[in-house]
């Protein structure tokens, strides 16, 4: 059932989710369906709940709590084009509140198993270093590293989707990276300019 | 290190696997709504109950009514002292009733505060710790910063464990404003002091090799392990004889050398168990959380949350009736063996909530509102010390 009061054309949906996807307003013109902005952006908020969660079943159950409060006021939200922001802000939100937080001190300890690194590729090497260096961030911190690096926001969008100052996600920031050179310093060695000084 | 991020978060990214997540949201969003509704309701229902409460109560206390039998308890104002009501004088009827529950509960109630995640809300306040003493609520301060959540106040008040970014268990005493590092290098986890408030229970993993409970005097001395197990959440008898932590979805006890080891799977049938919150003296009773199987809210070792608190039975497993009916966020046993519990009547996280603090023998013994958290906060329930001589 569509939570809209008339049903798009396929044309309005295709155009509708393209701005979507080119992160655009959908303006009070959108007509996309609630089911038809799940199916087109679940793929994209996995992505980044799963930087945020580090595993698939907790960013699956993280992108299903957003979206599930997002419908709550999706006629709103959709005519004024701000459903998909509405959608990250509880996202990230929800990954830092407590509920989640206590999870992720739990899951942190685990740490991935030891035969992730049976590729022996470089690369591969970095990226499960990297993964468990993320691990042992805070969510917070976690979550600033994947809007400034992932997401490429600025700080003051950061700050304004976390509900933070600038001054907040720029210590964090740094705090993150800090401990990220701390914990992985062997990250330095994979950074061409990290290892050329 | 940022080009770095900003090439393999890309990569990492990647490993997200595409599910459809529309039935399940759908199934949540009805969840949500219903929820709604339900506290609509309830607060309706709440608001004609003070009506026509409030229409007896006039009609009580007009000039020809002589014979006020009952007492109404609870419900102060938040935050402020209750004022002491005179005991009315008992009919013979009525002698042989059980006492009212006192509208204080008696002792120092220790709670730290947390931000409630409902999304547009905001973001983190920073982790306080406060005390409700009387009707009183007091803001402790310890040298926490808004990252903090893996502390615990000692059971007198004057000493908080935590665990610091780099995974160090430290221990701060009241007023020194520095906390001093117990155990370096532990990745220690879910620290709690031990009843008399010498010694440290705790959690530390090593990557691949799961958890493992350890216990440190709380000077840093006679660090050890107590049990591995991929032991998680682990916490004291009331007597600090025995020591519960759930592993592997069951709950286990083990004496406090670490002998003795017992354990028992849920007896609810489908369920886990997802936490251990508290042990009686004798290690009989647990307070548990059973894994919901919906949102993975994992309470851990802190009264947090218990949307499927139950009390268990440690030797078999079996699932025991609480004393007062309610749903709770916290549930804590006295050194007596009676229980503090955090008590709700609705479904919404953020209350209001009442205490109860009911004997071994199940009678209340006193009930309190609690007073309201900061908007966008919660309070979790952290631990309980009972006034002197009680």
């Amino acid at each position: 059932m569509s939570d809209s009061t008339h049903p798009p054309s396929l044309a309005a949906r295709s155009r509708a989710v393209e701005r979507w996807q080119r992160g655009e307003p959908m303006g009070v013109e959108a007509t996309l369906d609630f089911e038809t902005y799940v199916r087109a952006r679940t793929p994209a908020l996995l992505r980044a709940a799963i930087l945020l969660t580090g595993d698939q079943h907790l960013a699956e159950d993280l992108v299903q709590s957003a979206l599930a409060r997002t419908h709550l006021h999706w006629a709103k939200l959709a005519r004024q084009g701000h459903a998909e922001a509405y959608t990250r802000k509880i996202m990230y939100n929800l990954q830092v509140s407590f509920w989640r937080r206590r999870r992720f001190t739990e899951n942190v300890t685990a740490g991935p198993p030891e035969t992730a690194l049976t590729d022996g590729t470089e690369h591969a090497a970095v990226r499960l270093t990297l993964e468990r260096a993320l691990r042992r961030l805070s969510p917070k911190q976690r979550a600033v590293l994947v809007l400034r690096y992932y997401e490429d926001l600025t700080e003051p969008q950061a700050a304004r989707l976390l509900g933070v100052s600038v001054g907040t996600v720029k210590s964090q920031t740094a705090k993150a990276l800090a401990k990220l050179r701390t914990i992985a310093p062997e990250l330095a060695a994979f950074d061409p300019k990290e290892a050329s000084r | 290190v940022k080009d770095l991020l900003r090439t393999n978060l890309t990569d990492l990214a990647d490993r997200a696997r595409p599910v459809d997540l529309l039935p399940r949201v759908h199934a949540t969003s009805r969840k949500l709504r219903r929820r709604a509704a339900a506290i609509t309701v309830a607060a309706t229902a709440v608001v004609v109950v003070a009506a026509v409460g409030g229409t007896a109560m006039g009609l009580a206390s007009g000039p020809h009514h002589h014979a006020p039998t009952t007492r109404v308890t609870g419900t102060p104002s938040p935050g402020t002292p209750t004022p002491t009501t005179p005991t009315p004088a008992r009919s013979n009827a009525a002698a042989a009733d059980p006492p009212a529950p006192a509208t204080t509960i008696p002792g120092t109630v220790y709670y730290s505060q947390d931000a409630f995640g409902d999304g547009a809300g905001g973001g983190l306040a920073k982790s306080t710790v406060y005390t409700l003493t009387g009707g009183a609520l007091h803001t402790m301060h310890w040298t926490l910063g808004d990252a903090d959540h893996d502390y615990m106040v000692s059971p007198d008040g004057r000493a908080l464990a935590r665990v610091v970014d780099n995974g160090d268990l430290t221990v701060e005493r009241a007023g020194d404003h520095v906390a001093r590092t117990v155990v370096p290098g532990a990745n220690a986890g879910t620290p709690i002091w031990s009843p008399d408030g010498s010694r440290i229970l705790y959690t530390r993993t090593v990557a691949g090799a799961g958890s493992a409970v350890w216990v440190v005097d709380a000077d840093g001395s006679h660090n050890h392990l107590v049990s591995g197990d991929n032991a998680r959440g682990p916490v004291w008898s009331g007597d600090g004889s025995r020591i519960a932590y759930r592993s592997d979805g069951s709950l286990v006890t083990v004496n406090a050398d670490g002998t003795g080891r017992h354990a028992v799977s849920s007896g609810r049938a489908g369920t886990r168990v997802d936490g251990v919150t508290s042990l009686s003296s004798d290690g009989s009773r647990a307070v548990v959380d059973l894994e919901s199987g919906q949102c993975g809210c994992a309470s851990g070792w802190r009264s947090t949350y218990l949307s499927n608190g139950v009390l268990m039975d440690t030797r078999t497993g079996e699932v025991l009736a609480w004393p007062v009916r309610g749903r709770f966020a916290g549930a804590l046993f006295t050194p007596g063996d009676g229980l503090l519990l955090r008590v709700t009547d609705g479904t919404d996280v953020r209350g209001p909530y009442r205490l109860v603090l009911v004997s071994a023998g199940g009678t209340v013994l006193a009930k309190q509102a609690e007073p309201a958290p900061p908007k966008g906060q919660l309070y979790e329930l952290m631990g309980y010390r009972p006034a002197a001589g009680k």
